[in-house]
C-alpha cells in the first residue's frame, strides 16, 4: 500500500499555472498599465528608452506592481522604482501612492502639483486630496474615480475612453 | 492482486509522460491581465480567499474547511464521504442510503452529539437528534464550502453541538452567473445530472436556480445477496442575493428535495428468538424557504434578522411516517467597539417551534406521537485583543429554555496567543449539553424478545423513552497549535479532553404484564446513567511545495472510557467500541502540463471492536482533464484496494452492506 504514495513524489521544474482566482491587487497593477496607455503625457518619449513606474508606501500591492517591470508600454519598457521621500522623484512618470494616511498622500500630491507626474492610488479620499486617478472595490470588482482639474494642472491629458468609463470624473481643485 | 498490478503500471506510465511531455512556459498571472480591455478588466471579480485562510489560522477553535475545489479534486459525490478527510469526524458508511457520522466518538446512525447547518439553518431531526445524510446529498454541487469544527460549539450556534459543528454553506449566487452542466455515472452511481443557471436581477443583485438528480445501486449485503438499498434522489432550489441599499444585504433562498430508497431492515419480532428481515421501500421529500436580512449599522457593526421554514415528510416503510412543520427566528447583533482593549462583541436571541406527527407501528412507537415544542435560546460572546492582537480572549454563554430539560446554560471561556505570525497557540474550556430527543423522551421500541426461562412466557425486551431525562453533559477541556515553519507548510494540532455526565443508558425497569396478553415486557427506560471520558488529539497539515502541487496528511487519536453508574441490566446506546482508535489520510492534488489534473486520497482506518469490523485501506484516484475552457472531464476510482469491505454494523433501521470497488465518469461544462 506505502509503495503508491512514494509515485507521487517524483520532482518536477518550477511550472506555474494560472491561478483560478484573481487578487485585488493583481487586478489593480493591470489598471495601472491601462491608465499609462490611455493617459498622454506632454512632450514626447521619442529620446527614452524606459518608462518609469514609481511606487512609495508598503503595501502588499507592491509586488504586483513589481511583476508590470519588462512589460512594453508607448513603444518603452516599463521600469519600476520605489521612492521613499520627495527627492527620490526625479523622473517619475507615475507615481503609486501606496500611503494609508492623509497627509502623508498629501505631502506627494502637493509636492507634484503642476509636474507632469500622473498620480494614482487606491485610498478613499485620494480625489479629494488633488490625486488624479483613484481605485475604488465596489461589489467585488475595480472601479476608477479621476480628477480630471488635477491631471490638466500638470499638462496630463486623460483619454475621453478612460472618462467614460470612470466611475466618477471630479473637477475640483 | 492482479488489478493492484494494473493500477501501477498505470500509475507510473501516467507520471512519466507528464515528466518527457512538453513543459508548458511559465505563464505569469500579469501577463494575461494586462492582455484584456478596459472593460474586461472592470468585469472580472475579485477573489479573497486569503482572508479566509488568514481567519481560520486565527479561531482559538479545532477547525477544519474542505473547499468547492477540494471537493470537486477528491472526486467524491456524496457529503460523508467529503467528510472523511477530516480529522477527528468519523465517517462510516452503514449501506447505499444510510451512513454514521460523529465527531470525537459515539459514531452511530443516529449520532447525536453534532450540529450541522446549512447556510445557517439547522438540519438536525429532532426525533433523535441527529442528521439523515441522505436527504442532503444532492447539494452536492452547490457546496461552496464545508467548515467543520470539533469541540463544542455550544455558546454560539444551536444546543446539540456538544461534539462539534459541521457548517455547509452554498455557492452565493454573485458567484455562479452563467449555466453549468454537470452528469456522469459509473457501476454504483447509475447516473448523476447537475443543473444551474444564474444571472443578474437588475442592479440590485443576483440569483441561481438549479436542479440536481441521482439514481444509486444497491450494495451487496454482508450476508450475502443483494442489500436492497438502492435509491434516487433530486433537488430543486432557487436563490437571491441582494443588495437593495448600501447598508443591506438580503439572502432568499427555497429548496424542494425528494429521496426515494429502499433498505433491508432486520426488526425484531413479537415471537421469542425470531427477528424479520424485510425491505422497506421508502421515501422523504421536504420544502424550506429561508429570508436572511443584515442591515450594516455604524462603524463594523451589524445586524441579522433571520427566518425560515421547513416541512419535512417521511415514510419509512414498516417503522414510521413523520410530518413535521418548523419555524425558526433568530436576531443577531455584533458590535465591535473599544474599551481597555478591541472587543468585538456579538448577542442573539432565537425562537423555534417545530410541530410533528408521528405515525406507530409494531417495533416502534412514541407515547407522545403528536408533539408542538418551542425554544428559546439567546447566546452572547465578546472577543477582547489585547497587545495588539497579540493576546485574544473570548468569553461567552448560551441560554435556552427547551420543554424538555427547562432551562440549560453552556459557558465557553477562549484563548489565542500569537508569539510570533508564524505561530499561534489557543485553549478553550467549555460546557455543552445535548437535550433529550423525541425518541429519548418517549419512545416505545421492541429490540428483542426471548423466552423468560421460569415461567416460559415470552419476553419483551423494549427500550422505553423517559420525559423526565435530563440533559448529557461535557466539559470539554482543549489545547491548540498552528505553526506556517515555511510559506508552503501549514501545520494544525488539536488535543482534547472531553468529560461526559449524565449520558442516556436504557436501565431494566420492573416487568410490565398486560392483562389478556401473555407477553411480559421488560422496560429498559432512558437513564441518565453512564459517565466518561474521551481524550485525544489530531494532526491537519497542508504542504504546498509548489505550485501544481498540494499534500495534506491527516491523522487522528481516539480514545474513550465509560462507566455505567447502575448495577442493573443494562441495553447500552454508546458501546466504547463504535469509533476507531487511529485513522489517517494523505491527499495529493496534482496539475499536470496540458490541463490534466492527478488527484488521489489514502485513508486508513483502524478497526471497530464493537463491530467485529477489521482495519481497512481505501485509495480513491481521480483524472481530470480539461481540454477547452470551462469543458473538463474526469474519471474516479473509489475504494480501489479491495472488492469490498464493511465499515459498520447494522442499525435499528437498515442493514449494513458491503462498500464496494467503483469507478464514476463525469463531465461538466460552464457556459453564459
Amino acid at each position: 500500500m506505502f509503495r503508491y504514495i512514494f509515485i507521487f513524489l517524483l520532482l518536477f521544474s518550477n511550472i506555474t499555472y494560472l491561478a483560478a482566482e484573481t487578487t485585488r491587487y493583481d487586478l489593480e497593477a493591470a489598471f495601472v498599465y491601462k491608465f499609462i496607455k490611455f493617459v498622454e503625457w506632454p512632450g514626447s518619449f521619442e529620446d527614452e528608452e524606459f518608462f518609469d513606474v514609481c511606487y512609495t508606501g508598503s503595501g502588499e500591492i507592491q509586488s504586483s506592481i513589481k511583476a508590470l517591470v519588462d512589460s512594453e508600454i508607448k513603444d518603452l519598457i516599463l521600469k519600476v522604482r520605489i521612492v521613499d521621500n520627495l527627492s527620490e522623484l526625479r523622473n517619475c512618470e507615475l507615481l503609486f501612492v501606496d500611503i494609508s494616511s492623509t497627509d502623508g498622500r498629501k505631502k506627494y500630491i502637493n509636492f507634484l502639483s503642476k509636474r507632469s507626474v500622473l498620480t494614482v492610488s487606491h485610498f478613499d479620499g485620494f480625489i479629494e486630496e488633488g490625486g488624479m486617478i483613484n481605485l475604488l472595490l465596489k461589489n467585488n470588482r475595480i472601479q476608477f474615480e479621476i480628477n480630471i482639474n488635477s491631471a490638466e494642472k500638470s499638462n496630463i491629458k486623460v483619454s475621453s475612453k478612460l472618462l467614460r468609463l470612470a466611475n466618477s470624473v471630479t473637477a475640483s481643485k | 492482486m492482479g488489478k493492484q498490478v494494473k493500477y501501477l503500471k498505470i500509475l507510473i506510465f501516467l507520471c512519466i509522460f507528464s515528466v518527457f511531455s512538453i513543459i508548458s512556459q511559465a505563464e505569469n498571472i500579469q501577463d494575461n491581465l494586462i492582455d484584456l480591455s478596459l472593460e474586461q478588466l472592470m468585469e472580472i471579480e475579485v477573489t479573497t480567499a486569503s482572508k479566509i485562510e488568514e481567519k481560520l489560522f486565527d479561531t482559538p477553535a479545532a477547525v477544519y474547511v474542505i473547499t468547492a475545489e477540494d471537493i470537486r479534486r477528491s472526486g467524491v459525490r456524496s457529503i460523508p464521504d467529503a467528510l472523511r478527510i477530516v480529522p477527528g469526524v468519523d465517517v462510516a458508511q452503514i449501506n447505499s442510503n444510510e451512513w454514521a457520522v460523529s465527531i470525537r466518538g459515539f459514531n452511530d446512525s443516529f449520532a447525536n452529539k453534532l450540529l450541522v447547518l446549512v447556510d445557517g439553518r439547522n438540519v438536525y431531526t429532532p426525533m433523535f437528534g441527529g442528521v439523515v445524510w441522505s436527504d442532503l446529498d444532492t447539494l452536492i454541487s452547490e457546496i461552496e464550502r464545508i467548515e467543520v469544527i470539533r469541540g463544542p460549539g455550544g455558546a454560539v450556534w444551536g444546543n446539540n453541538a456538544v461534539n462539534g459543528v459541521i457548517n455547509i454553506i452554498t455557492k452565493n449566487s454573485k458567484n455562479t452567473k452563467g449555466n453549468f452542466v454537470e452528469g456522469g455515472g459509473g457501476n454504483e452511481q447509475r447516473g448523476f445530472v447537475n443543473l444551474r443557471h444564474g444571472g443578474e436581477v437588475s442592479d440590485i443583485g443576483s440569483y441561481k436556480i438549479f436542479a440536481n438528480y441521482f439514481n444509486r445501486a444497491s450494495l451487496e449485503s454482508t450476508t450475502g445477496g443483494s442489500n436492497n438499498d438502492n435509491w434516487q434522489s433530486g433537488r430543486a432550489g432557487l436563490r437571491f442575493d441582494l443588495d437593495p441599499t448600501d447598508r443591506d444585504k438580503l439572502l432568499l433562498t427555497t429548496n424542494f428535495f425528494t429521496t426515494d430508497f429502499n433498505r433491508n431492515i432486520t426488526v425484531a419480532t413479537t415471537t421469542p428468538d425470531t427477528f424479520e428481515t424485510f425491505k422497506s421501500d421508502s421515501d422523504n421529500y421536504g420544502f424550506d424557504m429561508q429570508v436572511l436580512w443584515r442591515r450594516q449599522l455604524g462603524g463594523d457593526s451589524y445586524i441579522d434578522f433571520q427566518i425560515y421554514y421547513e416541512y419535512i415528510n417521511r415514510d419509512l416503510e414498516g417503522i414510521t411516517k413523520i410530518k413535521r412543520n418548523t419555524v425558526d427566528m433568530e436576531m443577531l447583533h455584533r458590535i465591535p467597539f473599544s474599551y481597555h482593549g478591541a472587543h468585538d462583541l456579538i448577542w442573539g436571541l432565537n425562537y423555534r417551534f417545530y410541530s410533528d406527527d408521528v405515525d406507530s407501528s409494531e417495533v416502534f412507537s412514541l407515547t407522545d406521537p403528536k408533539a408542538n415544542i418551542s425554544l428559546f435560546s439567546g447566546f452572547i460572546q465578546d472577543q477582547v485583543s489585547f497587545f495588539n492582537n497579540k493576546l485574544v480572549v473570548t468569553l461567552g454563554s448560551k441560554f435556552e429554555h427547551n420543554e424538555f430539560t427547562g432551562f440549560e446554560v453552556q459557558p465557553n471561556f477562549r484563548v489565542l496567543v500569537s508569539p510570533d505570525e508564524k505561530n499561534r497557540f489557543w485553549a478553550s474550556v467549555s460546557k455543552a449539553v445535548r437535550v433529550p430527543s423525541r425518541i429519548d423522551d418517549s419512545v416505545r421500541f421492541l429490540v428483542s424478545t426471548i423466552t423468560d426461562p421460569v415461567t416460559g412466557l415470552p419476553v419483551e425486551n423494549q427500550i422505553f423513552g423517559n420525559p423526565d431525562l435530563l440533559s448529557e453533559t461535557v466539559w470539554a477541556f482543549e489545547l491548540g497549535y498552528r505553526t506556517t515553519p515555511y510559506e508552503w507548510v501549514n501545520i494544525d494540532i488539536s488535543s482534547y479532553i472531553n468529560l461526559y455526565k449524565n449520558l442516556n443508558v436504557g436501565v431494566a425497569q420492573a416487568p410490565l404484564f398486560n392483562p389478556g396478553d401473555p407477553s411480559i415486557i421488560l422496560p429498559f427506560e432512558f437513564e441518565n446513567d453512564q459517565e466518561g471520558k474521551t481524550y485525544g488529539f489530531e494532526i491537519a497539515s497542508t504542504f504546498t511545495p509548489y505550485d501544481f502541487w498540494k499534500v495534506r496528511f491527516n491523522y487522528t487519536f481516539f480514545n474513550i472510557d465509560l462507566d455505567l453508574q447502575t448495577s442493573d441490566p443494562v441495553i447500552i446506546r454508546f458501546p466504547e467500541g463504535t469509533s476507531p482508535k487511529n485513522k489517517f489520510a494523505i491527499q495529493s492534488f496534482l496539475n499536470l502540463p496540458h490541463n490534466f489534473e492527478l488527484d488521489s486520497t489514502l485513508y486508513w482506518v483502524d478497526d471497530l471492536k464493537e463491530f467485529d469490523i477489521g482495519d481497512y485501506a481505501r485509495l480513491d484516484v481521480r483524472l481530470g482533464y480539461t481540454p477547452v475552457k470551462n469543458l473538463s472531464f474526469s474519471i474516479v476510482g473509489q475504494n480501489l484496494l479491495q472488492k469490498e469491505h464493511q465499515e459498520f454494523g447494522n442499525s435499528f433501521i437498515g442493514d449494513s452492506a458491503e462498500i464496494e470497488r467503483s469507478v464514476i465518469g463525469s463531465v461538466r461544462w460552464d457556459f453564459k
